[in-house]
């Protein structure tokens, strides 16, 4: 019997005994939100309490809804977030909302500076991957954006039947440092090759939307729901270089 | 597996069961296991993005054993070794029945048909003389083709008409002129013989079996028939006034 068949056992046999078995998860949760502002570290106690208590009435929801896809303790979580994010907007009034950088100095649970940005590129390769097929046009985009050197790794996980004469044009300007190089220059340069190899004939411009848009949505889901974070474009770029670097060719 | 479309809200965004779901896939890094209709959308939504993003990043320091089963990515594992376990029970089903089937077929068909087969020397009665009371019973030995044992069998002796031929009848006073008891006829087949008696005679003729090939009721002594006889012994029945008179044999070559 796996744990999580154990955890689906006791949901049906003996469900409170479950919340006394996950009420770790509800602390770990719990804390997380106080670290990043949403509650007030003296409210903790009453959080967790909180949770519990929502948690107790919507077993027999989570009887009759939870249908073993995902694993119980995910499933879990995610319940238990939401409470926590019902609970934070119920209180809002009442709640200081603490810059990043202040929680992290005043709050001994807090994140420090190398698990934040571990955290932070944690999330941000986590984002990259939601966008699926969308991935490696939305790595190019984001290289040509912040000025990353392309490699012809980049082209050959895009566009693998990409010929040599073309692997050419699209290396040659964009291989080395191109940071002089506007936007316009750039997305006039690979739009029409990219239009070869996708079937489309999109313009230049609207590939420049296209690349503004996400970088505006990867943004947005970096800062998180509620915004707990502050990136920004400049930071973001830090994440694209990390992300990045092990494909930095050697000029 | 449940369908893509049961891990969609009413709200047309993932379920909160199907953004798990992602989380777990993350976790163990079996995306390209979930539906092909899962990823499109979220690869679209910014909301489900988010949602996913902000579950992830929750569980961030939790482990998730890759050696665990999963419900979900691991379910056809489960099957396919359930599935395994039926065929081989199938196969050793199977096998046995066939074995056994085997087993019976050569105990019950190829050792019957070994007992049946009859040894070259019969087992015989004791034979008694021309005058004796009774009559030796030969079996002949069966021939290794069906058409010879049937051709020997034509002239095997009938028990009951050779009882018939050998004993003396109340017509002592017939003398059968032809055929003579014993005698190799031709194709023209002629009884005649002559006695006090006038007649009408029955005349039957028999196989060795005993069955009744003619019978004629004739007013003289004798009668021509004008039938072909399959070489074997026969037999033929003289009657008159109602009581039987001759019986002979013959053979036809």
């Amino acid at each position: 019997m796996t744990e999580n068949d154990k955890d689906v056992e006791l949901l049906r046999t003996n469900p409170q005994q479950l919340i006394v078995k996950y009420q770790i998860m509800v602390e770990i949760i719990a804390k997380k939100y106080v670290a990043s502002g949403m509650f007030a570290a003296s409210d903790l106690d009453d959080v967790v309490q909180s949770v519990n208590e929502s948690l107790l009435t919507k077993l027999p929801a989570v009887q009759r809804l939870y249908n073993g896809t995902a694993l119980l303790k995910t499933y879990l979580s995610g319940i238990i977030r939401n409470v926590c994010l019902k609970l934070y907007h119920r209180n809002m009034q009442g709640v200081k909302t603490v810059q990043l950088d202040e929680s992290i100095h005043s709050d001994p649970d807090g994140l420090t500076d190398t698990q934040l940005i571990d955290h932070a590129v944690s999330r941000f390769r986590v984002i990259i991957d939601l966008f699926h097929s969308q991935k490696p046009r939305l790595l190019f985009c984001l290289k040509l954006y912040f000025r990353v050197p392309i490699a012809v790794q980049d082209i050959r996980s895009l566009y693998p039947q990409c010929t040599s004469t073309d692997l050419g044009r699209f290396l040659g300007p964009f291989r080395g440092n191109y940071e002089r190089m506007n936007e316009y220059e750039i997305y006039e340069t690979v739009t029409p090759i990219m239009n070869k190899y996708e079937g489309k004939s999109n313009s230049a411009d609207a590939l420049r939307k296209w690349t503004n848009s996400k970088i505006q949505e990867i943004i947005l889901i970096l800062n998180g729901n509620p915004p707990r974070f502050n990136f920004d474009k400049e930071t973001l770029q830090i994440l694209v270089e990390d992300h990045f670097s092990p494909f930095l060719e050697k000029q | 597996m449940l369908p893509a479309k049961s891990m969609f809200a009413k709200s047309y965004h993932l379920s909160q069961e199907a953004i798990a779901l992602y989380v777990d896939a993350l976790k163990l890094s079996k995306i390209d296991q979930l539906p092909e209709e899962l990823l499109i959308h979220v690869a679209d939504c910014e909301r489900c993005k988010t949602e996913i993003t902000e579950l992830f990043s929750l569980l961030d320091e939790q482990k998730y054993s890759r050696e665990e089963v999963h419900p979900y990515f691991d379910k056809g594992v489960g099957e396919k070794t359930r599935r395994s376990w039926q065929a081989y029970r199938i196969a050793a089903i199977l096998a046995l029945g066939i074995g056994f089937g085997a087993i019976f077929y050569y105990l019950a068909v190829v050792k019957v048909e070994q007992s049946t087969m009859i040894p070259a020397q019969a087992s015989k009665r004791d034979e008694v003389s021309k005058e004796g009371t009774s009559v030796a019973e030969k079996k002949p030995e069966r021939a290794e083709q069906p058409a010879k044992e049937l051709f020997a069998g034509n002239f095997i002796e009938s028990p009951n008409l050779e009882d018939l031929v050998n004993n003396e009848l109340r017509s002592s006073e017939i003398q059968v002129l032809s055929p003579l008891n014993g005698a190799v006829v031709g194709k023209r087949l002629q009884f005649e013989w002559r006695g006090d008696s006038k007649g009408p005679f029955v005349l039957q003729l028999l196989t060795n079996t005993d069955k009744v090939l003619v019978s004629r009721t004739v007013s003289e002594p004798r009668l021509v028939l004008g039938i072909q006889l399959t070489p074997g012994l026969y037999y033929w029945k003289l009657e008159s006034a109602g009581e039987l008179s001759y019986v002979g044999k013959f053979f036809v070559k």
